[in-house]
């Protein structure tokens, strides 16, 4: 009898053991993974976003990656041109800006360059847009760059008005197209 | 019996009591902890969901780059041997060419001095050493000429090489002609002019002058055309090629090519082809230069070439030169026609003197030939002054310029009679003067252009042979009515003249037709003389004929036997009961 009545004693504190055991973790632990699960399903939401997001994203295309002047030499004004496309698939409007950017490896090329759009729709480096909506042949830009060929310190002529470099050598800049906000109407 | 409590009933009553503060002292700090999570939490979701917010802007942000290069080159210089000449403060002394090293300021001033020599290896010497200094100072020997395919360095290295033949001992099968020489001194000659190169050169950033500016130890300035040059030390940095030999090289033979001797690593090189003399730098018997203690050099160490193995003069038996009596035609170095002679072989095969074969005469003024050997020609000898032949011709005289009395028609002019006076039919100023028309005091008839009696008029000639006025004969007076003359020159005569109006022997006549019944004229109708008159249906009518005499006329009638308008009938009378009645009606016949 002593024992059984051990044995439930033995039971109830046990009980009460994990009963204290489980409020410790409802509390220490729960709220964390209910947290966690928060965060997870967040990021899975987010995931899914991003998913989503990535399939509509690219709303232009460029010609071309890749401008290549070869050898120059101070003085020179060289012109090369490259356009960009909206992708009428994904968006009617589309609206970016150039920025350049030293090219990793190469020596400064960028202050000698200037870019002009080659069509009077007012785009400018900072601002530039295409919109089918407005004008349906509005699909792309093109934009020229020029080259104004520095003059190498130590060689400077007395008509030079291009700019001056230290030295001679293999130049770089990447001119980046980026865009900063884009729609699809009824999409 | 008090209810036995269990120990464990005791142990929890009291701890539970103790314990409770603990407990809700925990709670607190629990529930303390649990907000400051569930802040820190709320934080970090409600970043989430400030970055969640700006996820489609920031994935909208896709760049699309466009990589710019180029390969920025800088223009570079190259100068003629005139340059190199005039500016000797620039050399980079030594500088090999062929077997020579330039070592001094003279010795390069030697070469360019001789730049324009005939000797077409003075000039190509001239050249090389231009595009030396030129690879040397400026840095342009690592550029590329397009059109050789080579660098300007390839090209050095060949016209070297070029030359080191040329000095070598004679080789028939391996010295370069003249024009492989030509062709080369060209190649350098034009690219010694091309002042301005477009290339990108590495030796030029590495070694040369480009170099030499980011060290800011000269500058140059490029103003248009003209370059304006300041050097404070011009001494560039060693490389292999540059002739010197400096610290790691095994040789430097003054280019980058291979297979020379010394290799474009600057290490020597065991090559079969075009040994190196012993020693390119001291000079030797057989190196082709006439060096101290030296008679001759040939180039080689030959015996019975008439340069000894040891550079003395050989004294040879000459080689025979023709056989004997052999005549052959020569230059006798006289002028004219003295030139032209005649060499005989002799007996021990030697031609002998040349000998001309015309004699010098007179110099005969007209026949192309330098008769007298003096080297001048006809005319052009001093021997033909007083020659007919050379008589220079008289200068034409000059075209006289025009002018008036020139007896010359020209421009602007009427007339030219070779003087300037007047009244001879062409005046002083050449216009044309009338020819005289009379002689003095001659007169004539003439017409006064007026009428009647006054057109008649008489004119005299003037003192200058021409006719005066027309002065009338006549003078007007009244008009005479019946004298056939204009007499008042109003040009009518007579009774056509107004004032002979009234006067009877202008009045006319009468006449049949003047409307006026004169005579035996039984009428006068003027103009209507003549006109018939129409006579109506049984009447008559009478008119005045052209001779003015009255004419009646009958008109149709009943009983004319002419059926008329208004007639039925008409049988010739006027008498009833014969079917046409006295009235010309159809008379019925009574039954």
């Amino acid at each position: 009898m002593a024992m059984v009545v051990q044995l439930v004693a033995l039971l109830k504190h046990l009980n009460l053991k994990m009963y204290q055991l489980m409020n410790n973790i409802f509390k220490k632990h729960i709220i964390s993974s209910l947290i966690i699960t928060v965060v997870i399903g967040l990021g899975v939401s987010l995931q899914s976003f991003v998913v989503k997001v990535e399939a509509q994203v690219d709303p232009i295309t460029l010609s071309t990656y890749a401008l290549g002047f070869g050898m120059v030499f101070p003085g020179e004004e060289l012109e090369k041109e490259f356009v960009v496309n909206l992708v009428t698939q994904g968006a009617d409007w589309v609206e970016y800006k150039i920025v350049q950017t030293p090219k990793p490896g190469y020596l400064d090329l960028c202050p000698f360059l200037e870019k002009e759009s080659q069509e009077a729709e007012g785009d400018t480096e900072g601002f530039a847009s295409l919109d089918v909506n407005n004008d349906p042949s509005d699909v792309s830009d093109i934009w020229r760059v020029i080259l104004d060929v520095p003059a190498i310190s130590g060689f400077v002529g007395q008509d030079h008005a291009l700019g001056v470099i230290e030295e001679g050598g293999e130049y770089g800049c990447d001119i980046g197209v980026e865009t900063i906000n884009w729609g699809q109407s009824g999409g | 019996m008090p209810k036995k409590i269990p120990n464990y009933y005791t142990h929890r009553k009291v701890p539970v009591k103790v314990i409770e503060t603990p407990e809700k002292t925990k709670n607190i700090i629990n529930f303390d902890k649990f907000k400051c999570f569930l802040k820190i939490g709320g934080q970090f979701v409600f970043a989430l969901l400030l970055i969640v917010s700006f996820v489609r802007s920031l994935s909208a942000f896709e760049a699309h780059v466009v990589n710019v290069t180029a390969h920025i080159c800088n223009y570079s210089e190259n100068r003629t041997p005139g340059f190199w000449s005039t500016h000797p403060q620039l050399y980079v002394l030594p500088q090999a060419l062929g077997y020579d090293n330039i070592t001094d300021i003279s010795g390069a001033a030697g070469i360019f001095n001789n730049a324009n020599a005939d000797e077409m290896i003075d000039q190509f010497k001239s050249h090389l050493l231009a595009m030396r200094f030129n690879i040397a100072y400026f840095g342009v020997g690592d550029y590329f000429v397009e059109s050789e395919n080579k660098t300007i360095n390839d090209i050095v290295a060949e016209a070297d090489t070029l030359l080191k033949l040329s000095q070598s001992p004679p080789t028939p099968e391996l010295d370069p002609t003249r024009e492989e020489l030509e062709a080369m001194k060209n190649l350098l000659d034009e690219l010694n002019n091309l002042h301005q190169i477009r290339a990108c050169s590495t030796v030029a950033r590495e070694f040369g002058l480009i170099k030499k500016m980011s060290d800011g130890v000269g500058d140059l300035l490029l103003s248009g055309n003209s370059v304006e040059i300041t050097i404070e030390e011009p001494t560039p940095q060693p490389y292999c090629g540059d002739n010197n030999l400096d610290e790691g090289e095994e040789c430097d033979d003054g280019n980058n090519i291979d297979n020379d001797g010394c290799s474009v690593e600057c290490t020597i090189e065991q090559t079969e082809l075009e040994p190196e003399p012993e020693s390119t730098q001291q000079p030797y018997c057989g190196d082709n230069n006439l060096d101290e203690g030296e008679e001759c050099d040939d180039g080689n160490s030959d015996e019975g070439d008439g340069c000894s193995a040891d550079c003395l003069i050989e004294q040879l038996e000459p080689e025979p030169e023709c056989v004997s009596e052999e005549t052959q035609s020569c230059d006798t170095a006289l002028l004219g026609i003295c030139a032209t002679g005649t060499k005989l072989c002799s007996q021990d095969s030697f031609w002998g003197e040349c000998v001309q074969d015309n004699a010098s005469t007179t110099e005969i003024c007209d026949n192309q030939l330098d008769d007298d050997c003096d080297g001048t020609i006809d005319c052009n000898d001093e021997d033909c002054a007083e020659d007919l032949a050379c008589q220079l011709e008289p200068e034409p005289e000059p075209e006289p310029e025009s002018y008036c009395g020139d007896g010359n028609l020209d421009e602007g002019e009427e007339c030219d009679d070779g003087n300037t006076e007047d009244g001879d039919g062409c005046s002083a100023l050449c216009v044309i003067e009338p020819q005289p028309e009379c002689t003095l005091e001659e007169t004539q008839s003439c017409d006064t252009s007026f009428l009647g009696i006054c057109a008649v008029g008489t004119q005299t000639c003037s003192e200058q042979g021409f006719w005066d006025e027309c002065v009338q004969n006549t003078t007007s007076t009244a008009e005479i009515c019946d004298n056939q003359l204009d007499d008042d020159c109003d040009g009518t005569l007579d009774c056509d003249d107004e004032d002979c109006a009234e006067e009877s022997v202008c009045q006319p006549e009468p006449y049949c037709g003047d409307d006026f019944i004169n005579g035996e004229e039984q009428c006068d109708e003027g103009e209507n003389n003549g006109t018939e008159c129409v006579p109506e249906y049984g009447s008559s009518c009478t008119y005045c004929s052209t001779s003015c005499e009255i004419i009646e006329l009958t008109g149709p009638y009943c009983g004319d036997s002419n059926l008329d308008e208004t007639e039925e009938c008409d049988d010739g009378n006027n008498e009833d009961g014969d079917g046409c009645s006295a009235s010309c009606v159809i008379e019925t016949p009574e039954s």
